[in-house]
């Protein structure tokens, strides 16, 4: 059976109806419906978040809406949480990078905990193994540094390499 | 009658009435300001003029109206308030931009440019061992490297026990100090670095590229944790590696900035300069030291020692970098440290918490 609906509207101006209890994995729609106490009638803007990227996350969020919720700041169990990330999330991360990106600043935005700590965690891991040069070319970004400024932050974080 | 009085000031006929001396007052006060003012690009003109119209006006209205020439009330210069005026709306727009800009991606021709908060987030998920590597992405994640709470962050993360006890205090110091603590607090406690220096090797490092570096600092202590034997002795020598080409950096790094709280100052007496390292060997017996702080290390050897059980280390100190180029060698100043049962180099983030 089904569950209530409510009408979610994206930045680019379509509108999803989804069920409450998915929506409110989103710490930030949850509270907009309990502080606001909306009907189920009413469109709750979401302006930071266009059709697509909104697609994935509710494809996302639909998933996991049976997983237990994650302890909340601990970040020793966020820490053994996130470092393995599961076949299914995996498959759901094989995106370009734009679209990795825009599902962070999304889950930032919506508050989606899980999804920000797997996101996250898989930026994380395409940066290890990787030289600086081979993760900006990764994440096509411009080398912004003087060759003196990038020879100064290596000096700086000397600390980090093996040696 | 204020009025005829008015236009007879315009028409400077009398020149000694109030209205004009006053006239001079502010034309002076204008000259000495403007002579004053270092900046001369035309926004600035116009704000000095705006602030001078401004000045002006108030001065005038020290005056009583009917004392005032007519067109005063009228003051061309008012217009040039306008542009100020719409200052604040360009700055406005520019802050509105630059907040859309903190969270979303613009595309450019060179690549993708990220918002810092992205870089906010994803930092909090780095590993420590990937620093580095993070921070020389872009400016934009360098940045965020740099912030206190990046820091402060990762000490909670690694280091919740120490971070309970001393992060409130932590929080007030300096970026330089907090992030110090947080590196040297990690490697004594995340796993990864641990095992860097948990190496079971007698020789841990090397110590050849100690050549050519001053010694600034030597001292010893009886008594060692790390082998069997009791009556073993720790020779820690400080070597400092000169770099004259970077005379400015090197200034910089000499301005050491202190803690404010007692425990971090407290926690930072062993703390070496980021330019040294300290070369620690654990000898069975007394050897006698010279005083070789200041001197050049030009040569040094590490062999087998005399019984063939353990290692021994040879090290030469010259006066100068131009004695070097001669082969002469002195004999009174070389150290010869037999047996070596341990040898140990540590640099800034991997010394331990005391050398006594």
């Amino acid at each position: 059976m089904a569950g209530h609906k409510i009408k979610l509207q994206s930045n680019d101006g379509d509108i999803f109806d989804v069920e409450v209890e998915i929506a409110k994995l989103s710490i930030t729609i949850k509270t907009m419906l309990e502080d606001l106490s909306m009907n189920e009638e009413e469109i709750i803007p979401l302006p930071n978040i266009n059709s697509a990227i909104f697609k994935k996350v509710i494809q996302w969020t639909t998933h996991h809406k049976d997983d237990p919720p994650l302890p909340p700041e601990d970040d020793e169990n966020r820490e053994k949480n996130t470092n393995d990330i599961s076949s299914w999330d995996q498959e759901f991360l094989k995106v370009d990078q734009g679209t990795l990106f825009e599902l962070i600043l999304a889950a930032n935005y919506l508050d989606i905990k899980g999804l920000l700590d797997v996101t996250c965690t898989s930026v994380a891991n395409m940066i290890k193994g990787k030289t600086s040069e081979e993760i900006r070319q990764t994440f096509n970004i411009k080398n912004d540094f003087t060759p003196q400024e990038e020879e100064q932050i290596k000096k700086e974080n000397e600390w980090c390499e093996n040696k | 009658m204020p009025r005829r009085s008015s236009k007879q000031n315009r028409n400077g006929a009398k020149n000694s009435t109030g209205t004009e001396s006053l006239r001079l007052a502010i034309k002076d006060f204008s000259v000495y300001d403007y002579s004053r003012s270092s900046k001369d690009s035309p926004q600035n003109n116009l704000r000095a003029t705006s602030k001078l119209t401004r000045e002006g006006r108030t001065l005038m209205d020290e005056q009583d109206w009917y004392e005032k020439d007519l067109s005063d009330f009228d003051d061309p210069q008012l217009s040039d308030e306008e542009p100020e005026v719409h200052q604040p709306n360009v700055r406005s727009k520019q802050k509105q931009c630059t907040k859309k800009d903190l969270s979303t991606i613009v595309n450019t021709n060179d690549g993708r440019d990220y918002p810092l908060d992205l870089w906010f987030i994803i930092a909090m998920y780095i590993s420590p061992e990937d620093i580095g590597k993070f921070s020389l992405i872009c400016r934009a994640s360098n940045h965020v490297v740099n912030t206190v709470y990046f820091w402060i962050r990762l000490f909670r993360k690694h280091n919740k026990t120490e971070a309970n006890k001393i992060g409130r205090i932590l929080v007030h110091e300096h970026l330089s100090i907090i992030r110090t603590h947080v590196i040297k607090s990690l490697y004594q406690i995340y796993p990864l670095f641990q095992n860097r220096l948990n190496k079971t090797d007698v020789i841990q490092q090397d110590p050849h590229f100690l050549r050519l570096s001053r010694c600034v600092r030597i001292w010893y202590s009886k008594g060692s944790q790390t082998t069997t034997q009791r009556d073993a002795y720790n020779y820690y020598f400080e070597f400092r590696f000169d770099n004259t080409k970077d005379s400015k950096q090197q200034y910089q790094q000499q301005i050491q900035i202190q803690a404010i709280s007692p425990i971090i100052q407290t926690n930072n007496q062993y703390i070496i300069n980021k330019d040294c390292c300290i070369l620690h060997l654990i000898c069975s017996n007394f050897v006698p030291i010279g005083p070789y702080m200041g001197m050049i290390l030009s040569q040094i050897t590490l062999n087998v020692s005399s019984d063939y059980r353990y290692h021994k280390l040879k090290m030469w100190f010259d006066s100068s970098r131009l004695c070097l180029q001669t082969s002469k060698k002195y004999n009174d100043s070389v150290v010869i440290i037999d047996p070596i049962l341990c040898l140990r180099v540590y640099n800034w983030y991997n010394s331990p918490a005391s050398f006594d």
